[in-house]
């Protein structure tokens, strides 16, 4: 191997004080993206909303035939952005424990967080980026497909006297798939900031999913189906902020407050990046 | 000025990893010399601005710690000892990574990755995964990623660290040539022969407390000649003989370094082992080596009363 291919030149171009997060976010999203396991699972979780699609287009096609498009009474879809929204969590579940469970163990384990921090970033930058790699995973995932069945569904709607109510409709179930990619996003670093070993990290992943959904079935039978069991889960809990955004609480049952489904997201998020904050405030040393 | 320290503390609980470090350094390359625990990882991350200080104060290239800490960083180039890489990196991703986290434009970084990468050898494997590489790569690619965004100062911790005789020598060679060109450099090392090789001057730690700061030549030229002896099967005898007549001598395997003062003479020591009967199996002026001028400086640092 030569010692020396070429000689030393001295960099003097531009240097940034700023967006550091940003870089760090970009960078571990390609990374992934590099993976041929996070285009497989992507391509995966991109097969119900073409599913959904199908039914979109089937829904036009059939409400076209009986003439009845823009002519009823309600804002029609709620049920079907609910049912997608909860489909989507497990698609999200599937591409984070493939892809996105080692955001901070990898780091630990490989000890690169020494090397960032010897660069001129702060926690909050490092904090910020990794949590930024997984939203935008989780915006190719789930946010971009429900903003092209959003468009696809409004675009038939079009020429309906219901499209604005549509349109705003399909927004709330976005601003829905947003919280719900965030909320998940803070979880998945969270659980991974609490080891160095990314095959744990995947099997908390996996347990902070399933046995809610236990206890959710658990207290619905308990309770000889009080609503309120479904906030245990977070298809339940998705399915009661659904009702409550998007179907502007019409819906929702008289004992589930309209802000409880909120809370159990603010809960997660909050635990899961107060799991972040643990461990980058841990790192005295490093950093 | 490359480090101007005053009294700079650190401690972790009532532990005193470094306890009131002062010294005023402007040099080339300086060697950061110390046993296990002496204190030289915790200074040189708190002169990183890793660590916040206990007490005293720092600056670095004129920078003030820890006001200054991102500027310190953006202007010093970091090569971690151990291992530090996403294995499933490409080595062009990661240094081009590395130069973007300190405020590259990311097509400038790209650019100058390819350059470093060319620069330590790496050129034509800048796209396999760092996971694939051998020892000797992988220092290299830590290095490459150091230099990558031009820094003004070199921060090289334990650089030839498990590499064979060929690659260290490589490696230092690279870092001879990094010196040249307007780059300081601080490495930390066990490996005396290369500070010997590439640095100018020597920062010695023990024990969190600073032993001796100052170019390497004066620690080798010293007034005293130095005398190495070999006695047959009486090495520690002779010892303590030699201590009790007030010389300074370390025991180095099986022979002993006896540093002779301007004021006392060979002969000294012949008419010595003469008198206490010792055999005289080897006796031979030697050249001052950092090493030795290290041992003798920590043994004066264990042991106030071991006289010069």
């Amino acid at each position: 191997m030569a010692i020396r291919d070429q000689v030393y030149t001295r960099y003097d171009g531009t240097i940034r004080e700023q967006y550091a997060w940003a870089v760090i976010g970009w960078t571990g999203f390609r990374t992934y993206w590099a993976f041929w396991r996070t285009k497989l699972t992507l391509l995966a979780v991109w097969l119900p909303p073409l599913f959904f699609a199908l039914l979109v287009v089937a829904e036009y096609a059939l409400q076209s035939q009986m003439g009845q498009l823009g002519d009823g009474e309600a804002t029609p879809g709620v049920g079907m952005i609910t049912l997608f929204l909860q489909v989507q969590i497990f698609s999200l579940a599937l591409v984070y424990a493939a892809n996105g469970c080692g955001i901070i163990s990898d780091d630990l384990r490989h000890r690169t967080i020494q090397l960032y921090f010897s660069k001129p970033i702060t926690r909050l930058d490092y904090g910020a980026g990794k949590y930024l790699t997984l939203l935008l995973l989780g915006t190719v995932a789930v946010i971009i497909p429900a903003g092209l069945l959003a468009m696809l569904r409004s675009a038939f709607y079009a020429q309906s006297g219901m499209l604005s109510d549509i349109v705003f409709m399909h927004i709330k179930g976005l601003l829905l798939a947003v919280l719900l990619v965030a909320v998940m996003s803070a979880m998945v670093i969270g659980l991974s900031s609490l080891t160095r070993r990314t095959g744990y990290a995947v099997l908390a992943w996996i347990g902070v999913l399933l046995v809610p959904l236990i206890l959710h079935a658990i207290f619905g039978v308990a309770s000889e189906g009080s609503p309120l069991a479904a906030l245990w889960s977070l298809p339940g809990t998705t399915g009661l902020a659904s009702q409550a955004l998007v179907g502007g609480g019409e819906n929702l049952p008289e004992s589930v407050p309209i802000w409880s489904p909120f809370a159990v997201y603010a809960a997660l998020l909050g635990a899961g990046l107060g799991s972040l904050y643990w461990r980058i405030s841990r790192l005295e040393g490093i950093a | 000025m490359l480090f101007r320290l005053t009294n700079l503390q650190k401690n972790y609980g009532h532990f005193e990893a470094l306890k009131g470090i002062t010294l005023e350094m402007d040099t080339h390359a300086v060697g950061l010399l110390g046993p296990n625990g002496a204190g030289k990882s915790t200074l040189l991350k708190a002169l990183l601005g890793l660590l916040p200080i206990s007490g005293g104060s720092g600056e670095v290239l004129g920078m003030r710690l820890p006001e200054d800490a991102q500027a310190i960083r953006r202007a010093i180039g970091y090569m971690p000892e151990n291992d530090c890489y996403l294995p499933y990196m490409t080595a062009v991703d990661y240094v081009s990574f590395n130069g973007q986290l300190c405020g590259m434009p990311r097509k400038d970084a790209f650019r100058r990755a390819h350059e470093v990468l060319f620069y330590v050898g790496l050129g034509e494997a800048r796209y396999r995964k760092l996971g694939s590489f051998s020892t000797g790569m992988k220092q290299r690619a830590k290095l490459a990623q150091a230099l990558v965004h031009g820094p003004r100062l070199l921060f090289l911790d334990e650089p030839t660290n498990g590499l064979d005789p060929k690659g260290r020598d490589e490696m230092l060679t690279l870092i001879e040539d990094v010196r040249t060109r307007d780059i300081r450099i601080v490495l930390s090392t066990h490996l005396l022969p290369d500070v010997e090789r590439i640095c100018d001057s020597v920062i010695m730690l023990n024990e969190g407390q600073l032993v001796h700061q100052g170019p390497i030549d004066a620690l080798q030229t010293g007034e005293e000649e130095l005398i190495e002896v070999q006695t047959h099967l009486q090495d520690d005898e002779f010892k303590r003989h030699l201590e009790a007549a007030d010389f300074d001598v370390i025991a180095d395997h099986d022979r002993l370094k006896i540093r002779v003062p301007k004021d006392r003479c060979l002969d000294d020591i012949l008419s010595l082992a003469v008198e206490s009967d010792i055999q005289i199996r080897h006796f031979m002026p030697e050249r001052l080596t950092l090493e030795t001028a290290f041992l003798r400086l920590l043994n004066e640092a264990d042991d106030p009363s071991v006289s010069r």
